[in-house]
């Protein structure tokens, strides 16, 4: 009897005793696989479409960020995202090359989502609640929106910041989430350049094609609106949505009194728009019709041999690539790194000032070594500007730039995609945008324009 | 008196009565003698034949009667009376009051010897009474000692199982717990190193190390209970009273439930 109750004692020490320690399963991602991340001594498998993208991974205390990356299923070129994703790691790179931030590096962990909200959301979510990020980077308005507008962002006051969301909504979302970011301005902004650009009301009535979405549909009505403002008659519009049916799309245009024909969509759909209207001759050049693109389309992909001779001629808006120091350094330092030209893309440049702002917030946030969370981010934006000091967003300016933040000192700062003065009650600043135009074959970028 | 009656009822003349009464006088047959002279002086109250009624009683042995039937002689007329027997009456009279006297202290004497006697045997007997009471009460407290040790013996005895008895259950049912919450512990363990979100694996550390804890503070509480059972336990014989652990279910849950018979 006693025998067998010691028996017992024993086994159910064994049970017990055992396991109640050896709770800590790495110190740094990499002991957590290739595919795993090493969250407060937890490993935790990457979601799929999920991966390390950029950092010191090696170190146990690097300072999470995420980005959701579009995956390629909207037509567009993949290289268009890749470019504006390199250009976010360029800037994580040269971070981390400069010391970090109180010498811990950042660690860039990239998502890949679609185009629909469940995916977005889940990735986000995911980002948050197991890797704890502080902050999100986002591209797209839609994604932008559904990554923002979420009840675990919300609740955990994660930063968003997004290059190219140009949305109107976003401007309200931010209002009345806060801390939602954009390196571009709304496209209330692009609309009253893109009218100035279409002329006077006698350069002939107006058309819109537009995708029936966030970007889409807000774009469409702030143009309009500008249209109808400067004594233009009511446009046609014509929205469509996936899948797109492009011959119908464009037989809903009025072709023969249509000579301005705008489309507010993604290189896919500019694309086969633009290949069925090779078939309407009112909506050809040599007709007196012109198209009119947005920034989504500021993309090589649009011109296809079908394309190319619809389009020539057609001009674009998109927010400016700015041409100052700060800019060309951003040029030197991509093309030396990845061997291509980021401006022939849109929002390249947006991109890299995306992250460097979001760095520049963290370490706002990490005066007197305190832990960096999203809310105690958003005041960063408040104060990068009527500083004295102006810091460019480059790898060379990041000690000084992350050390004045650390103290709390406003600057002001310069990116790549131009001077860049928050105002904070919109969530995004002020800015330039260039016009651009299809001329033999190629996208040539043009004047700039400065939003009245 | 049946001699009497026969001679009365025969119509024998006392001289007749008188000669048969001194015939059976020297037979020594005393008192028939007296009889016989007595039925001879109711037939004529001769005083002779009360003198001679006397002197046979006397010699009968029958004192009383023979000094009544003397001082009935004496105190006849002396004209009826014998000077000689009168003298010979009184000194029989002296003698016989003198024998009657020490008869009567000799009685006396036996009956106080008696009473003695039988006071003393009521002594004796009241005292082997009180000896065998105070023997009996003696025996009954010693018994009644000898219970009530016993009783606490065996008190002693049963409060020691039961005691060990409930340290046993406690022993099971801390051993019991240990090796579930131990087992749990085990299983969530698993079920951490399986997890695949934060959430997860914190709450699943958190309850890995609760079940961890109930079952090691389980496992204290099973094998201290279970030694103290085993010290507590009575050795030798079994006590008169016998206990029992009953498992029984009760509203709300089963419990163990210990009782005793005695």
């Amino acid at each position: 009897m006693r025998a067998s109750l010691f028996v017992f004692a024993l086994f159910a020490l064994g049970c017990s005793f055992t396991t109640a320690g050896n709770f800590t399963e790495c110190s740094a991602d990499p002991e957590c696989g290739p595919a795993g991340a090493c969250v407060r001594h937890y490993c935790l498998p990457l979601p799929e479409n999920c991966s390390r993208l950029e950092g010191a991974f090696d170190a146990g205390d690097r300072i999470p960020l995420g980005v959701l990356v579009p995956l390629p299923t909207d037509g567009g070129s993949n290289e268009r995202d890749v470019i504006r994703l390199d250009a976010m790691r360029l800037a994580v790179s040269e971070a981390n090359g400069a010391g970090g931030l109180n010498h811990r590096a950042y660690g860039l962990f990239a998502c890949g989502v679609l185009d629909e909200k469940t995916s977005v959301v889940s990735a986000t979510e995911w980002l948050i609640e197991n890797l704890e990020v502080p902050a999100i980077l986002t591209f797209g308005s839609s994604r932008t929106l559904w990554a923002a507008d979420n009840e675990v962002r919300r609740d955990a006051g994660t930063f968003i910041m997004s290059p190219n969301a140009t949305a109107a909504l976003l401007v309200s979302l931010h209002g009345n989430e806060g801390n939602v970011w954009r390196v571009a301005p709304p496209d209330t902004q692009q609309a009253q350049v893109m009218r100035t650009l279409i002329g006077s009301a006698d350069a002939g009535r107006v058309s819109i094609l537009y995708e029936e979405t966030d970007y889409g549909t807000g774009f469409k009505e702030a143009l309009s609106a500008e249209l109808l403002q400067a004594g233009f008659g009511a446009p046609k519009m014509v929205g469509y949505h996936a899948p797109l049916d492009p011959a119908a799309t464009i037989a809903q245009l009025d072709g023969g009194s249509t000579k301005n024909t705008v489309v507010i969509g993604f290189p896919a759909d500019v694309v086969a728009l633009a290949s069925a209207a090779a078939t309407v001759p009112a909506l050809l050049a040599s007709a007196g019709h012109r198209w009119v693109l947005s920034d989504a389309a500021k993309d090589p992909a649009i011109l296809t041999p079908v394309t190319k001779p619809v389009l020539e001629g057609a001009v674009g808006t998109a927010p400016a690539q700015a041409r100052g120091v700060a800019f060309v350094n951003f040029l030197q330092s991509f093309q030396s790194r990845y061997g291509s030209d980021p401006s022939i893309y849109s929002f390249t440049a947006h991109s890299s000032d995306a992250m460097w702002l979001t760095l520049a917030a963290t370490a706002w946030a990490n005066q007197g070594g305190a832990a960096i969370t999203g809310p105690s981010m958003a005041p960063a934006m408040a104060n990068l500007a009527s500083g004295k000091t102006v810091e460019r967003l480059l790898g060379s300016s990041w000690v000084d730039l992350s050390l004045n933040l650390l103290n709390h000192t406003p600057v002001d700062v310069e990116g790549s995609s131009g001077p860049l003065v928050f105002d904070v009650s919109a969530g995004a600043p002020a800015s330039q945008y260039e016009v651009w135009q299809v001329k033999s074959g190629v996208i040539v970028s043009g004047v700039d324009y400065l939003p009245h | 008196m049946l001699l009497l009656t026969s001679f009365a009822s025969l119509g024998a003349s006392p001289k007749a009565m008188a000669k048969e009464a001194d015939r059976l006088y020297k037979d020594g047959r005393y008192r028939e003698a007296a009889d016989t002279l007595r039925a001879a002086y109711q037939a004529e109250p001769n005083p002779l034949f009360l003198y001679n009624i006397a002197r046979a009683l006397d010699q009968a042995g029958e004192v009383s009667p023979a000094l009544d039937a003397y001082r009935q002689y004496v105190s006849q007329s002396s004209e009826d009376t014998q000077p000689e027997l009168v003298k010979k009456a009184n000194l029989a009279m002296d003698r016989l009051r003198t024998m009657a006297a020490k008869a009567e202290a000799d009685r006396q004497v036996q009956d106080q010897e008696k009473k003695r006697l039988e006071d003393e045997r009521k002594k004796a007997d009241a005292q082997a009474a009180d000896e065998r009471r105070a023997a009996l009460e003696q025996r009954q407290a010693y018994e009644a000692k000898e219970k009530a040790a016993r009783e606490s013996q065996a008190a002693k005895v049963n409060s020691q199982l039961i005691g060990s008895l409930v340290l046993g259950g406690v022993a099971v049912v801390g051993l019991g717990t240990a090796l579930g919450f131990g087992l749990a512990a085990n299983g969530t363990k698993g079920a951490f190193q399986r997890a695949t979100t934060l959430a997860d694996k914190q709450g699943l550390e958190a309850a890995t190390k609760t079940q961890a804890l109930v079952a090691d503070l389980s496992l204290l509480v099973g094998i201290g209970a279970g030694v103290a059972a085993a010290i507590l336990f009575p050795k030798g014989p079994a006590p008169s009273g016998q206990v029992k652990v009953v498992l029984t279910p009760i509203g709300g849950g089963g419990l163990a439930a210990i009782g005793g018979t005695f």
